[in-house]
């Protein structure tokens, strides 16, 4: 897969990179909001749950992170 | 001047093959994420069983659940090292063999109590602690063994698995991208952990069976193994033996830039600190906030800020070493780690407010990403392309044992007389001090002792070693 852009601006695997760290960082708070808001024990599957969709959000930015620093890396000065 | 596997490289090796070989690089960082989630999914029930159930001695009980585990991983940073040169298809043999050691040791763990609820240890534990003091049943030798031998395995699979991949994605990073393949590692090796710790709980407590958290590691392990035979192309077979970089078995030669050169003996310090900071977090962060008052949730969130940034980071830091190098990267990083911790300290002396630890904890998980992200990528310059694995084992077997000594460090600190101290809360914040004057001397130790061990461009004069560059290695 070539890359789109090269000369200006961000490319679009930049632009991947940028929003699978948000996602992975929002992943983490998510899950901590639901597990402090939540926190009385009849409210234990809400916590869970906030916790099960934090945790998928951040196993698909990571899998989004490495796909887009492989595609897009540019040469060292080589 | 750069060290001799980057002048190698340079004249060997094409600038990359990580595009090339698409998808046994992605393999190799997957695998490598879902075996440290899986490892890294905490099983405190195990400590309960150890106790109450199996009535491990308390002398043996360190050693089932932690030591044991980081022994096999330090002994199999050395033996994996060594076999990644030795054999043929070193490489992919050393994951596969990685992997299924740690599907036999999550699986013995797993077979010692497969349908053992926590209820029932929970109950153990309440009638031992309880008023009428129960006595312990008799120490079961049997369930001990396999539950030491498994983590043992568990240990030395993980070591070999992380360790092969590390080298072979430096391999497929050619002469001008070894940063980006060993970052690819380091973010899948903490990203997993990171993310097992402080969010993988839940999987680990879904069924209430206690030794269901080793079901779960031995599934994902053979996911991990499937993906590694079915997809991982060995990287010295595809891309230096093509090159013309020779096939032997590591001698002592080999060894000899591990103890006596400079840049290496001053990586290992760095590498030391960045697994002093983490264990700083693991252990002291939290128990150290929970004195001061925090509640578990606000300490896990201010523990996970750190290694959530940390994770992220060691996407970057050995990336972006490719086009600054690995020096200045490395007292950046360094530099940030001596102030941060006295940051924290500040903080901890300061009225309650967990936005601003969240806030320090990210920065010091920071600075800790900048310098870490470097280390392994080091001994990827100075070795020679033949002898790369050995070097990078060994690296990793020095670096390694700050899983033991750090741990007995903070034990130290903390067993200090409290009236001298004034109190057990100034004890705790004496580990910061601690952490903020080691990381001055790595700091000092970067400046003074280590040379800069990759140059972004090649000067002509520098491809010392004559070699055709390869064909088409596809």
């Amino acid at each position: 897969m070539s890359e789109p852009r090269k000369s200006r601006g961000i490319s679009v695997w930049t632009a991947v990179q940028i929003a699978g760290i948000a996602i992975w960082i929002a992943g983490f708070v998510l899950a901590f909001y639901f597990v402090q808001t939540y926190n009385k024990p009849s409210q234990k599957s809400i916590a869970n749950n906030g916790q099960l969709a934090g945790l998928i959000l951040t196993g698909l930015a990571y899998l989004l992170i490495i796909f887009s620093m492989v595609k897009h890396s540019p040469d060292g000065r080589g | 001047m750069s060290e001799v596997g980057t002048r190698e490289a340079y004249a060997r090796l094409e600038p990359s093959y990580l595009q090339r070989y698409f998808p046994t690089v992605y393999t190799a960082a997957v695998t490598v994420f879902l075996i440290n989630f899986a490892l890294g999914v905490p099983t405190t029930a195990l400590a309960d069983l150890l106790k109450y159930k199996v009535a491990a001695p308390t002398a043996l009980l360190f050693w089932a659940q932690l030591a044991i585990l980081g022994m096999g991983k330090a002994i199999a940073d050395l033996v994996g090292g060594y076999f990644l040169d030795r054999w043929h298809n070193g490489r992919r043999k050393v994951m596969i063999v990685g992997t299924v050691l740690v599907v036999i040791g999550s699986l013995m763990i797993w077979t010692t109590f497969p349908d053992l609820h926590q209820t029932a240890v929970d109950t153990i534990r309440k009638a031992v602690t309880g008023k009428k003091h129960a006595p312990l049943p008799a120490f079961d030798v049997a369930p001990f063994l396999l539950i030491m031998g498994g983590q043992f395995l568990n240990g030395f699979g993980i070591g070999m698995q992380n360790g092969a991949a590390m080298v072979l994605l430096q391999d497929y990073g050619g002469a001008t991208k070894r940063g980006l393949g060993a970052s690819l590692q380091k973010f899948s090796l903490y990203g997993g952990k990171t993310t097992a710790t402080y969010l993988g709980a839940l999987l680990g407590a879904v069924t209430g069976l206690v030794m269901f958290p080793f079901l779960f590691v031995g599934v994902l392990a053979v996911l991990a193994m499937v993906l590694n035979i079915v997809l991982i192309k060995d990287s010295r077979e595809a891309v230096l033996i093509p090159a013309g970089v020779e096939r032997k078995q590591p001698t002592l030669a080999d060894y000899k830039p591990a103890f006596t050169n400079r840049s290496l003996y001053s990586v290992y310090f760095v590498a030391f600190m960045g697994k002093w900071s983490d264990s700083w977090f693991q252990s002291i962060s939290l128990l150290y906030l929970l004195l001061l008052s925090y509640t578990k949730v606000e300490v896990g969130a201010i523990a996970a800020a750190f290694g959530v940034l940390w994770s992220v980071l060691n996407a970057y830091s050995g990336w972006f070493s490719d086009f600054f190098g690995r020096r200045r990267l490395a007292l950046a990083g360094t530099a940030m780690g001596v102030v941060t911790p006295l940051l924290f300290l500040w903080f901890a002396n300061s009225p309650k407010n967990v936005s601003l630890g969240i806030a320090l904890a990210a920065l010091w998980g920071f600075g800790t990403g900048v310098y870490y992200g470097i280390t392994e990528v080091v001994p990827g310059d100075v070795a020679r392309l033949a002898s790369r694995g050995a070097l990078i084992g060994t690296f990793r077997f020095f670096r390694d044992t700050g899983n033991v000594i750090v741990p007995l460090i903070f034990t130290g600190i903390l067993l200090l007389p409290k009236q001298q101290f004034g109190s057990e809360i100034n004890l705790y914040g004496l580990t910061l001090w601690a952490t903020a004057i080691m990381m001055l001397i790595t700091f000092g130790v970067v400046w003074f002792v280590m040379r800069e061990t990759f140059v972004p461009s090649p000067p002509a004069e520098e491809a010392v070693v004559a070699a055709p560059r390869p064909a088409a290695a596809g």
